[in-house]
């Protein structure tokens, strides 16, 4: 790993997260300032109090909270949370949540900031069909579940179905 | 800006463990001066289902276009329309006269037709949100419907998982209900997942101007990832009353709210588990705010509670404004889970849900003129959920109960301490 400082663009790039992003956390005092023009230097001790900021983020900590925490860390003591808290993969974006649902890969149910469970690589496969279920409550603790499209029969069919289940489960009057 | 904490009953019987309630009550600041807000990022999401013809889907239009020309250039906004497929209108983009102009063209060449997937649409909404969300910035997806997920996702457990991810993420949800025919308890979860409101539009022409407040309120937001922490004392157990997670740490415990606004009054109830103990020791229990920016890093509150013995504690005089506001707290929930059983057919689930805060609120009520109110109300709307309702009535309690429950009034609106 290089430790020659970076400029403003090369830090934003090796950290992967935005120029606006690292500008805001400059001006809430979540990043010390690297200097001013052309004589401000990135270093790796910004990168890695970058890195930590963005694990607790992740794990929902606020802001206000976090800048707590680093005011009374050494840049040691940061580097060597980081390497903890580097265990734990981080959780997708919101964008990047969505794009897996709808790509029908469900993220594993968890706590906020829980690493989702399919966070690996892209599915190489385009995404899959999605299923177009009916649901037909008869009860509340009986329901139907249809696939759309039906044939035109299989629909005749289900349509008996349902007029009868449906006075199956009429509720009695009492 | 103030953070307050209030028990029904501040003496614990040494001998056994008891609840107490605590009337958690939360003052946000007020907005600075107009130009000074943070950025929003709005994803519209609207239903372009069959149903929605006969000018809703036009008002629906409407409300768009008067949402966007609210926002400024250092704003963002995407439109997203549904029916059995799912359509990016407009990606995300800063919110410039031209894309304003834009969107509201490319949005009227829409027109209702198809069924309803509702979850692809919303999560469309949301991803576009999401993708450009900047870490100042509000992220909020308005999702306009007037039927019931049909299409795609359609469980209500799965959509609140997922809007309760999302809002982990910064995007949170808001819905809204128009006529008849859509799910409310489907609406309602998503909106208490997703940390926003639902609302319930009986008459299409007022989406315009629900939409309007909601995003207004939006625009006013102060304080954002709003976290209450509690500090709490070996043996201390913790639970909201109300849509509210509890997440617990080493002698901790988080509440995540929702964002508050400018000069918002949010109130909320907590059910605390305590241990027995000596008489005359004690125990504290404190709260603290956390949001994104810092904005409420110094509101703080402190409650003490003493151990007596079982006659002191049992004749301590309660207060009744506490009792009062956690009475109306457990009465908005038992009608909200009444309009769900009712909907289901469990009709005599209805009633008993009613009937049982009902008598616990009796048991402390006395001679309170208004807690023998709101039981007396509980008793009357069993009778009438013993079976089926009305769909507005159904959908005009839920939402009523549900805007409570999220500390807003009757009419879907934050609650202000100052006018």
């Amino acid at each position: 790993m290089s430790h020659e400082p970076l400029s403003f663009a090369g830090f934003c790039e090796r950290a992967g997260v935005s120029e606006r992003t690292v500008r805001y956390y400059v001006t809430q005092g979540l990043l010390p300032s690297p200097g001013a023009g052309r004589s401000a230097r990135w270093t790796e001790e910004h990168l890695q109090r970058l890195q930590l900021i963005l694990q607790l983020r992740d794990k929902h900590l606020p802001l206000a909270e976090i800048r707590l925490t680093l005011e009374a860390m050494t840049a040691a003591e940061v580097g060597d949370l980081v390497a903890v808290q580097r265990v734990e993969p981080r959780p997708s974006s919101a964008s990047e949540y969505v794009q897996k649902v709808l790509a029908g890969m469900r993220p594993v149910a968890g706590p906020p900031g829980a690493a989702p469970g399919h966070a690996a690589a892209p599915a190489p496969h385009p995404p899959l069909a999605r299923s177009t279920w009916e649901r037909v409550p008869l009860s509340p603790d009986v329901e139907l579940h249809i696939r759309r499209p039906l044939t035109r029969e299989q629909d005749r069919r289900v349509q008996r179905l349902l007029t009868v289940a449906q006075d199956l489960f009429r509720p009695e009057k009492p | 800006m103030k953070i307050s904490a209030r028990a029904e009953r501040t003496l614990l019987p040494s001998h056994r463990t008891c609840h107490r309630h605590v009337w958690v009550a939360i003052e946000a600041p007020e907005a600075p001066a107009r130009g000074q807000r943070p950025p929003v990022n709005i994803g519209f999401v609207l239903d372009r289902s069959g149903s929605m013809g006969g000018g809703k889907f036009r008002l629906a239009q409407e409300a768009v276009a008067q949402g966007i020309a609210r926002l400024e250039a250092r704003d963002r906004f995407s439109v997203v329309v549904f029916d059995s497929e799912v359509e990016l209108v407009f990606p995300s983009q800063p919110a410039t006269a031209e894309a304003r102009r834009g969107a509201v063209a490319a949005l009227s060449r829409y027109s209702p037709r198809g069924s309803t997937d509702l979850g692809g649409g919303w999560l469309l909404g949301c991803g576009q949100v999401g993708e450009h969300l900047s870490e100042e910035a509000v992220g909020r997806c308005l999702l306009l419907t007037d039927g019931q997920a049909n299409v795609g996702i359609v469980d209500t457990p799965t959509l609140c998982h997922h809007a309760r991810e999302l809002r982990a993420r910064g995007v949170s949800t808001s819905t809204f209900g128009v006529g008849q025919d859509f799910a409310e308890d489907l609406l309602g979860a998503m909106a208490d997942a997703g940390g926003g409101a639902f609302r319930y539009i009986e008459n299409a022409e007022r989406i315009p101007g629900i939409m309007d407040q909601e995003l207004g309120e939006t625009l006013e937001v102060v304080a954002r990832r709003v976290v209450l922490e509690l500090s709490l004392p070996a043996g201390v157990t913790v639970s909201a009353v109300g849509p509210y997670e509890v997440e617990f740490g080493p002698g901790l415990a988080r509440i995540a709210l929702p964002d508050l606004v400018s000069a918002q009054l949010f109130e909320l109830p907590l059910k605390l588990g305590l241990p027995a103990g000596p008489v005359g020791q004690g125990l504290e229990i404190g709260l603290r705010l956390h949001d994104a920016e810092g904005v409420l890093a110094n509101l703080m509150a402190r409650m003490g509670f003493t151990w007596a013995t079982r006659e002191e504690a049992g004749a301590e005089v309660r207060s009744v404004e506490v009792d009062r506001f956690i009475a109306q707290r457990y009465a908005a929930r038992a009608m909200q889970e009444a309009a769900r059983r009712n909907r289901e057919g469990d009709f005599a689930g209805a009633a008993a849900a009613l009937q049982g805060v009902a008598r616990r609120v009796r048991e402390y009520a006395g001679k309170d003129a208004e807690l023998q109110e709101v039981a007396q109300k509980l008793d009357d709307e069993a009778q009438a959920y013993q079976a089926p309702v009305t769909e507005h009535k159904r959908k005009a309690d839920f939402a009523a109960s549900q805007a409570m429950t999220s500390s807003r009034d009757q009419m879907g609106q934050r609650a202000r301490w100052k006018a």
